[in-house]
């Protein structure tokens, strides 16, 4: 026994001599190649400003450029991409891709099996991308790792064709409600590009699942012509598609929408009346008022909170209703009424976001 | 009398036979979540080397969070305190301040320094706690909610928080927890990766000695003074590979008390946290296991290391002892609460792995400890065992955990490299080669006692002496 406790013991402190080593070795490699890797970019950090400022000429920035590690110019570039937009940013665009590396390091990183390459490439993309790198794109954006996916996205912001468009769209239906939100958020920034695809898809939806996804895009875009695509969802027979368009109607300030709103509270489901409730609130209908005060009186807790809120949101006449309510006999009525007259502006303004 | 020597030599070396192993196949599993942790820590630096977290912070997809704060006795550092999460970089996040009775001036500090106004009750109540005096909202801070209750214990204030939070997501924060700038969004991007996420813990590390300022912290250090400064190695091993390893195996079950975020919807499925549990957070877990996996829901328990909160931890031996006493009290408590789970295949690696490793691996390793210590010197005064012989039990035993110890600041160096200071790095080494001496046989101590604690039904926390975060030197 003590022979192989012995050699356990010699093990471990052969490995704990060999580690600790191996550790003090790295601490000083990793400190000078830290600072090798912060003066390169701050150096090539200098050259892009100077670049912007005309203090180097094309012909000097992409000598620099090409003087540098490809991880530098990835780190530098996503830092300033993120910064800079707009013909200034297009002409750095214009010289990086013009760069010796950008070829071959970045498309040996974008074909490459390894994610977290891929991920690098699709954040170079990001800030970098061009028409011709659609196809590229287009398979990053339906990668299998979802933090390429997520990197790819931003791509959007560069280019965008309805093809591209309806790919994204597609993943973003297909993705968990956090990721799918985000790749909306990301959509919404192509504007007015997005109406004819997405009032197509609300027309003609593939499945029944995907509409309360599309209408909630809907409501985030905003635009007029896709309020006719939103009506006839309201009377969809499933609760969360009803919800769904209750809450993309509150983008609408319209009387259509209005009355398709107040129609849906007296839903028999309180997610789609404390929806609907929210959304008369967002589109300041006054002539809605009569049925906000009824909804106070809800059997539901967050169906009277909405309707109180919202009646809040149409100003001195939502708060002389509210104030009566809170006189009333009404327990419930006068609990909710003089709990949201108790709010700051600030504070309802933070409810109704 | 040969006789009883005879069998006295056969129980001490079949006993000291049986503990090497013990720790062997202990501290082997350990390995094992070493090796599970390198691919996992490898994902995370690969994801977080060079992540533009603006981009994040410009979007609305993130959940929004409601961060909970339970308060008892904070009057000093509570302002610094809430300033500090009402400023963390985040899409949507308010902050709720469950005031748990204290009896200092926390509740006149909160009032004066927010402009609190009292509103009325603006929530069904879901979880039951101890009575409410008044609800508060800030006419200077729109994102904060104050809560003054009467005092039931950490877990009745986090109970209420629950169900005052208005956001899906909800975050525990200790009051005296700093939590870094970016750490939300970095804790909440799981989410952004798909993940079913039902909780998430990040990584504590270790405060004292840290340059902070206005409770952020400026400079990461490590502190001089021995106590604090051994905890730093022992915190990065529990972390970084522990529990990294754990996400690989899918048992998950410690997301820190003082740092973790949750879905709202699933602690109020479970009644929230259990009052009068001295570890609330390992019981949440185990119950959160049990409840999720006996409605079928797919869901991750992920720990996540780069978000990073900063903790003052104990200075003093008394309040370390306490500390650890509680811990371990806990873990006691929560295995023979939840004895069921052991070995139990409707659980998955919770029953089968997780819980059997916690019962015997960290559970009874402080008695096991224990035992071979005093067999050993039994052996020893008998002339049972040799000089060589002893030695090297002990060395075997303990090496092997120093030598896990030492990997953990391997992948701290590899990776995050919080410690920018060679004088800093020299000191973790350190006070790693000298945990086993000493530091650690301390722990058992105390962690004895929290057997026989736990025998007595012993639930007091046991009060905890903390500097706190003002004035801190470099």
């Amino acid at each position: 026994m003590s022979g192989f406790l012995a050699a356990v013991v010699g093990a471990q402190v052969a490995l704990l001599l060999g580690l600790s080593l191996a550790l003090i070795a790295h601490r000083w490699v990793a400190a000078a190649g830290q600072e090798g890797k912060e003066r390169e970019r701050a150096r090539l950090g200098e050259a892009l400003r100077g670049f912007l400022t005309a203090r180097l000429t094309a012909a000097e920035f992409l000598r620099v450029l090409d003087g540098v590690r490809p991880d530098s110019v990835a780190a530098v570039i996503q830092r300033h991409g993120a910064q800079i937009n707009g013909e200034a940013w297009e002409s750095v665009v214009e010289q990086v891709r013009r760069s010796r590396w950008f070829g071959t390091e970045l498309g040996r990183r974008l074909r490459s099996r390894f994610w977290w390459r891929r991920l690098v490439g699709a954040r170079m993309l990001a800030v970098l991308g061009g028409e011709k790198d659609l196809s590229v794109v287009r398979r990053l954006v339906s990668d299998k790792h979802p933090a390429v996916k997520v990197a790819a996205i931003a791509v959007l912001r560069r280019v965008c064709t309805p093809e591209l468009l309806a790919s994204v769209l597609d993943e973003a239906i297909a993705a968990p409600s956090v990721v799918r939100h985000y790749f909306f958020d990301t959509l919404l920034t192509v504007g007015p590009a997005l109406v004819p695809t997405l009032r197509q898809r609300l027309g003609m939806p593939r499945d029944d699942h995907e509409i309360p996804a599309l209408l909630r895009l809907a409501g985030e875009v905003g635009a007029p012509e896709l309020l006719v695509a939103i009506l006839p969802h309201a009377r969809h027979p499933d609760m969360e598609t009803r919800a769904a368009a209750a809450r993309a109607l509150g983008a609408y300030p319209h009387a259509q929408a209005c009355d398709a709103l107040v129609g849906l509270l007296s839903d028999h489901h309180w997610q789609v009346r404390a929806r609907a409730a929210s959304a008369l609130g967002s589109i300041r209908a006054l002539d809605a008022r009569d049925v906000l005060t009824a909804a106070l009186r809800d059997a539901n807790w967050w169906v009277r909170l909405r309707a109180a809120v919202a009646l809040r949101q149409l100003g001195p006449a939502g708060v002389s209703l509210l104030k009566t309510a809170e006189r009333s006999g009404d327990r419930f009525a006068a609990e909710m009424a003089r709990y949201t007259l108790g709010l700051t502006d600030a504070a309802v303004a933070d409810y109704v976001a | 009398m040969s006789a009883l020597l005879q069998w006295l030599t056969a129980v001490v070396t079949t006993a000291d036979l049986t503990i090497i192993w013990y720790f062997l196949i202990v501290n082997s599993f350990y390995a094992l979540l070493l090796l599970l942790a390198v691919p996992e820590i490898w994902k995370h630096w690969k994801i977080t080397r060079d992540e533009d977290l603006s981009l994040y912070l410009g979007s609305e997809a993130l959940p929004p969070i409601s961060i909970l704060i339970p308060a008892y006795n904070m009057q000093a550092s509570i302002t610094d305190s809430v300033e500090a999460q009402l400023a963390l970089d985040y899409p949507q996040h308010e902050v709720i301040v469950v005031n748990d009775g204290s009896t200092d001036g926390t509740m006149e500090q909160l009032r004066r320094a927010f402009e609190l106004y009292e509103v009325p009750p603006a929530f069904p109540s879901r979880i039951v706690t101890q009575p409410v005096r008044a609800f508060y909202r800030s006419r200077t801070q729109p994102h904060l909610l104050v809560v003054d209750k009467q005092n039931g214990g950490k877990a009745d204030a986090l109970n209420l928080g629950i169900s005052a939070a208005r956001y899906p997501i909800v975050v525990a924060v200790d009051a005296d927890t700093i939590v870094a700038r970016d750490a939300l969004l970095r804790l909440a991007r799981p989410f952004l990766l798909g993940e079913r996420v039902a909780a998430a813990g990040g990584t504590v590390r270790v405060a004292n000695g840290c340059r902070i300022e206005r409770a952020q912290l400026v400079e990461a250090r490590i502190p001089h003074r021995f106590l604090p400064g051994i905890q730093v190695p022992e915190y990065l091993r529990a972390f970084l590979f522990g529990r990294l390893g754990w996400n690989r195996l899918g048992g998950n079950l410690i997301v820190s008390g003082a740092f973790g975020l949750f879905q709202r919807r699933h602690l109020l499925e479970i009644g929230g946290y259990t009052s009068g549990n001295v570890v609330e957070d390992l019981d949440l877990i185990v119950r959160l296991h049990q409840h999720l996996r006996a409605k079928g829901e797919p869901y991750d328990i992920p720990f996540i290391p780069d978000p990073v909160a900063w903790t003052e931890v104990p200075s003093d031996v008394w309040t370390h002892g306490r500390q650890r006493e509680r811990w371990h009290r806990g873990l006691v408590v929560t295995m023979a609460r939840h004895a069921r789970l052991l070995f139990n295949p409707r659980y998955g690696v919770i029953g089968m792995v997780t819980m059997p490793f916690f019962f015997f691996g960290e559970m009874l390793a402080p008695l096991v400890e224990i035992v071979g210590y005093v067999l050993t010197a039994l052996g020893l005064g008998l002339g049972i065992l040799s000089v060589e012989f002893a030695l090297l039990f002990l060395a075997a035993a303990l090496g092997y955990q120093l030598l896990l110890t030492i990997w953990a600041v391997v992948l701290e160096e590899a990776t995050f490299r919080v410690y920018r200071r060679f004088g800093d790095f020299l000191r973790i080494l350190g006070y790693a080669v000298a945990e086993p001496f000493g530091y650690r046989q301390l722990t058992v101590f105390w962690r004895l006692k929290a057997f026989w604690n736990a025998l007595r039904g012993f639930t007091h926390w046991g009060e905890m002496q903390r500097q706190g975060f003002q004035s801190r030197p470099a």
